[in-house]
């Protein structure tokens, strides 16, 4: 494994930069006998991460017990107590049913950005991995120079050009993540266009167009989809970092980096459970992701 | 491959690159909708003020034109103007540059400085718990928030505990600052024997520092565990053994060599993402460096800010692969083979 990384970050001039990512793929115990017993406590703290969010995300709103949205200038900045779980914040809005609907928006995204670049980088990819030529040079040149930006940095400079809409960030950040998916399923699909079972495809008169798409794509989807898992926990924190900045999803809004910003300007005061709950709420969401992806790459993972 | 070829090579791609990324640039600034001009001018500009500016800017040209004006401007080193600080864009980030390296170098220091020694010890203790709780504690790291951490770690160190510094800046607003020789506060206050300001600037400098580096850790033990397992499970090291070495000598004359191999890559793809991920932390420590720039930009609609800033990030990031690569072939010639 220590070589892949080797090979894949230096030879043949191959940009390294955001490979952040593949090194989380980077894992020897994979092989070893003793992988299964400790990856299962690892994903059993996942799926009931995992298992939490999604909870929050479908019940949330319906068992909030306050309007996320309704000021109560009596209960300004009150800490957290029996009636309000997390506190309350500057506008005395109840911050445990803005961190509850603030879930639903927040995996909405997560699984939006994630469709979206698995979507087009698989699309695209496996089209010039089989078709090559010009257009995949081309392309391929493209995805280094996006590989060129700190992905959140891009999504930085995309958000702001762009405008605060829920819609934008996630054009912004899905954009960022597009390129894994090229180069991912373009090389699967160097291999996979060499294959008998395509020749076979060919030689009784099957049309291009339709081997790629019903005889090989339909085999570039497990490698895409060990992909998506890792997506989805970081597309929750670029997003989620995004709002915080200020260019994201908009206040008033329930969305967990901006709840974390609305209490960010009180915590010199002391007021720490306004941002804290809702960046509590990231962590489990991105831990939850992250885990069960792990496991679920070993488990059902190409190769 | 010769090793002049190669070096040229990498040196034309990067060339290219270079070329794309500021091309990306100026996609994203004029072709993506939102009207520069309405943000210039402001809402209630009337259209003749418009119209003005908008020549004036160069829009009113066709956008082949426009890019090539574009290219031909950053090339000479000109971003634009800061419509916030009425300075170049050029001016405030050359101005800004060296206080976000140091935090970025110290981050980068204290991350591997941990991560190893931690990955290390773990692959040397493989399977047992302490393997797992350090693995653990390396999943965790990587899935925490660091804007979040940033402000639990102000609220702990210095609202309730007051152990820590006001979160704003580099500096205390009482301590002289050193003569300026290379712009790196802590090198400075230290040459010129600036024991206050050394102090209050590193005093400055904990928890932002702790809050980067805790998150960047994870690729660090990770890549310590990984090639030091590897490594340990190779022939050479198996020969050594059976030749009679003992674990110690050979962790230290084989083993680590490799690890240290491998240290290089993290770094180069670590630093380029302080560079870029600090942006959060700086914003939230008031930190004067280049995200709190970007910030303020953000903020204040500084578009050609803004635009010079993700410029500035993606060059740096550029050359950082630039370097590690040619460094890496010079210390590993297979690469070069290959």
């Amino acid at each position: 494994m220590t070589a892949s990384i080797t090979t894949h970050s230096t030879i043949g001039g191959e940009s390294w930069s955001n490979d952040w990512i593949e090194l989380e793929l980077a894992d020897p115990d994979a092989a070893r006998s003793d992988y299964g017993r400790k990856l299962n406590a690892l994903a059993i703290i996942g799926f009931v991460a995992l298992g939490l969010v999604l909870l929050m995300a479908i019940v949330g709103p319906e068992v909030a017990p306050f309007d996320p949205n309704k000021p109560n200038p009596a209960m300004t900045l009150q800490g957290p107590s029996r009636d309000h779980l997390m506190g309350t914040d500057q506008y005395g809005r109840d911050v445990f049913s803005r961190v509850l609907y603030a879930a639903r928006l927040d995996v909405r995204i997560a699984i939006s950005i994630t469709l979206l670049a698995m979507l087009v980088g698989s699309l695209v990819g496996g089209l010039i991995g089989f078709y090559g030529g010009v257009l995949e040079h081309v392309v391929m040149r493209i995805v280094d120079v996006i590989l060129a930006f700190p992905g959140f940095v891009l999504a930085l400079g995309i958000a702001a050009m762009l405008g605060n809409s829920t819609r934008n960030v996630v054009i912004a950040v899905a954009v960022a993540y597009i390129p894994y998916y090229v180069r991912l399923v373009r090389s699967e699909m160097l291999a996979l266009r060499e294959q008998e079972y395509a020749s076979a495809a060919k030689v009784v008169g099957v049309r291009k167009i339709r081997i790629l798409l019903y005889h090989l794509m339909p085999n570039a989807i497990p490698i895409a989809l060990a992909q998506a898992t890792l997506t989805l926990g970081w597309g929750i924190l670029d997003a989620a970092g995004l709002s915080f900045l200020g260019v994201g999803i908009r206040p008033p809004e329930a969305e967990w980096g901006v709840l974390v910003g609305e209490g960010a300007q009180y915590i010199n005061s002391g007021e720490w459970w306004i941002s804290v709950f809702p960046g509590l709420a990231i962590l489990i969401a991105v831990l939850g992701f992250n885990l069960v992806g792990d496991w679920a790459r070993d488990r059902f993972g190409p190769r | 491959m010769n090793l002049g070829r190669y070096i040229l090579r990498r040196l034309g791609l990067t060339a290219v690159t270079l070329l794309g990324v500021i091309i990306a640039v100026f996609v994203m600034a004029r072709v993506l909708p939102g009207d520069p001009v309405t943000v210039k001018a402001g809402q209630y500009a009337t259209p003749e003020i418009k119209a003005q500016l908008r020549q004036q800017m160069g829009l009113d040209e066709p956008l082949p034109q426009q890019l090539v004006d574009y290219i031909g401007n950053v090339l000479q080193g000109d971003l634009g103007q800061s419509t916030r600080s009425g300075h170049t864009v050029r001016e405030d980030i050359g101005q800004r540059l060296p206080a976000t390296i140091e935090l970025a170098l110290v981050s980068l220091f204290f991350a591997g400085g941990i991560g190893i020694p931690l990955g290390i010890y773990a692959a040397l203790h493989h399977g047992s718990k302490r393997d797992a709780g350090i693995q653990q504690l390396s999943i965790f790291s990587a899935a925490t928030p660091v804007f979040w951490l940033g402000l639990v770690l102000i609220y702990l160190f210095y609202a309730r505990w007051n152990f820590a510094p006001a979160p704003v800046g580099q500096l205390s607003t009482n301590i002289e600052p050193p003569r300026t020789i290379t712009h790196l506060l802590l090198v400075d206050s230290l040459i010129t024997l600036n024991w206050a300001a050394f102090k209050d600037a590193a005093g400055h400098l904990v928890l932002p520092v702790i809050t980067l580096s805790f998150v960047v850790m994870s690729p660090f033990i990770k890549m310590a565990r990984t090639s030091m397992l590897n490594v340990l499970g190779s022939d050479y090291i198996t020969a050594a053994r059976s030749l009679g070495l003992s674990d110690r000598e050979i962790i230290r004359q084989d083993a680590l060599k490799n690890v240290m191999v491998q240290l290089l890559t993290v770094s180069g793809i670590v630093l380029g993402y302080l560079l870029a991920g600090n942006v959060l932390v700086e914003t939230i420590f008031a930190w004067p460096g280049l995200g709190f720039y970007a910030w303020n930009a953000l903020t204040g609609s500084d578009y050609d800010a803004i635009q010079g800033f993700v410029l500035i990030v993606a060059v740096i990031y550029v050359f950082l692969n630039f370097f590690v690569d040619l460094a890496y072939t010079l210390i590993d010639p297979r690469i070069r083979l290959a």
